[in-house]
């Protein structure tokens, strides 16, 4: 179990003492409902997301231009982690200290934060200039990259998460 | 998607998952594990652990028990009706972490409350435990060793808090016959 | 008797193997919900054809074409990692209702969604060209009622943890 600093300590254990923490965490509907949530967004996140990453490295989906499975996808992609989120810090926050201290719990957090980094990469950077390669085959090696890396990372993020309650 | 992709994609996703699965699981189960499934425990087994309780941890998912053992040759296992001196609580043992099988709802259905252990309760505590021998186990039962009460969380309704005899074991061979197993783990 | 086969099977070599090697339950159900995911997401996309609230470019035809595949792909996958974790832990299945629940939804979507494109490819001019680029009742109502399955299949997979056999 891996320690945190105190000082994040004190917070955390404020979190845990709001009455939504503890409602959650002792009642009886709340937890699995908020739970159901998050599996619900997090499985159309993680869904769309690896269809167009699938694209991105030229497996699927191949006769579509990225652009367009861009604008089909992501909006679902967003919804759902929006969702994920709120569920997911509802959740954290019922045990925050116990979540906090788990290494698969930490080891999620850094897979979505690298997720993240690799997806404002390829926002910045790769799909600026996507005129040039939306129909190409196979995508440029920095598309393919990008794809690869984040379907790497999402694979890990739920892996993770499941791990988180097989670890104390 | 044609066939040998679909073949290519189901692979790859296996494999990513098993890579992270044991790179997971070389992360290590410490001392104390908690578990999303039953199959950690080891369900023909059951021991007895005596000792005093350090938390009662009345939470989702599953409710969890803090037990500081007692160290070897103090308390002797108790019989119905026998009261043992409670343990000091500063001679504190290993530490153990024992897993309820479900949430506070099924629990307060069954007569538990978040005070049905306190810290510093002796008690006597029967388990599965762990396979792989760390000091932590599945719940079946517990006896406090002052007030001789027994609870159990048998989720297909037998062995309602002190109706002691059923422990709710399934799998032991020669524990209570034919009873339904504790339910679902998660 | 179905618990006399719970006992049986959590007792045989390789029941005992998934449940003894720690990383084998945890890994199959982390590939049991990616597929999930590639499932939602293609539920989520061709109900919302049907529905009518998005993804109007293509028709109906175009659209069940392109997305059901990816269900029908995933779903040996789910049934093999499903059954993989019913051998590990019999008992936490087999004599639940939300488990049972979960089956009989399963079922009644697989149906329904057999018969949508039996639909779709027996009047493909209907659903085809511009007239099939809108949206009809039926269209509808085989979405929203698609859609709520699929959803109340993931629910009551989730709740297998919480319902207990009593």
């Amino acid at each position: 179990m891996s320690a945190v600093p105190q000082i994040l300590n004190g917070l955390l254990a404020r979190v845990e003492e709001t009455a939504v923490s503890t409602a959650i965490r002792e009642t009886t509907w709340l937890f699995p409902v908020i739970e159901t949530v998050h599996v619900l967004a997090l499985t159309l996140v993680v869904g769309t997301i690896a269809t167009f990453d699938l694209r991105l490295v030229g497996w699927a989906s191949r006769k579509l231009p990225v652009t367009r499975l861009a604008r089909e996808l992501l909006p679902w992609t967003w919804g759902g982690f929006v969702a994920a989120v709120v569920s997911g810090a509802l959740l954290f926050g019922s045990k925050a200290i116990h979540y906090a201290e788990n290494p698969a719990f930490q080891l999620k957090v850094v897979l979505l934060i690298l997720s993240g980094v690799n997806m404002l990469i390829f926002q910045t950077i790769t799909f600026r200039r996507v005129a040039e390669w939306d129909t190409a085959l196979p995508p440029p090696v920095r598309a393919r990259t990008a794809g690869a890396f984040s379907l790497v990372f999402w694979i890990g993020v739920v892996a993770a998460g499941r791990w988180i309650g097989f670890l104390l | 998607m044609r066939s040998r992709s679909r073949f290519t994609l189901g692979l790859s996703v296996a494999a990513a998952a098993a890579a992270f699965g044991s790179g997971l699981g070389l992360l290590g189960v410490p001392a104390a594990s908690a578990h999303h499934s039953f199959a950690m425990y080891d369900q023909t087994k059951l021991v007895v652990i005596t000792g005093s309780v350090k938390e009662f941890q009345w939470s989702n998912p599953h409710a969890l028990v803090w037990l500081f053992k007692d160290p070897p040759g103090s308390a002797p296992r108790p019989g119905a009706g026998v009261v043992v001196a409670p343990a000091p609580a500063a001679e504190a043992g290993e530490l153990w972490s024992i897993e309820l099988p479900t949430s506070p709802g099924v629990l307060r259905k069954l007569g538990w409350t978040k005070h049905s252990l306190e810290p510093g309760d002796h008690v006597a505590m029967e388990i599965n435990p762990l396979r792989s021998g760390e000091h932590g186990g599945s719940f079946k039962k517990v006896t406090n060793l002052k007030t001789g009460e027994v609870l159990t969380a048998n989720t297909s309704g037998l062995g309602f808090g002190g109706n002691g005899g059923d422990s709710g074991g399934a799998y032991p061979p020669g524990a209570g016959g034919g009873s339904p197993p504790a339910g679902a783990g998660k | 008797m179905i618990q006399r086969f719970c006992d049986w099977l959590v007792r045989t070599p390789f029941s005992v193997l998934l449940q003894r090697v720690g990383w084998i339950v945890p890994t199959v159900q982390t590939i049991h919900i990616l597929l999930i995911g590639v499932v939602m997401a293609a539920v989520a996309l061709f109900n919302a054809r049907l529905l009518g609230i998005g993804g109007r470019a293509q028709s109906l035809v175009e659209s069940e074409a392109r997305f059901l595949p990816w269900v029908w792909a995933a779903l040996p996958g789910l049934a093999l990692t499903g059954a993989l974790l019913v051998v590990a832990e019999p008992a936490r299945e087999l004599t639940n209702p939300a488990f049972a629940t979960k089956l009989v939804l399963l079922a009644v979507v697989v149906t329904i969604s057999a018969l949508v494109r039996r639909g779709l490819r027996r009047r493909p001019d209907r659903w085809q060209g511009p007239e099939g680029l809108g949206s009809t009742g039926i269209a509808r109502l085989a979405g929203g009622v698609s859609l709520a399955l699929w959803v109340g299949i993931v629910v009551a997979g989730r709740w297998i943890a919480y319902v207990l056999d009593v």
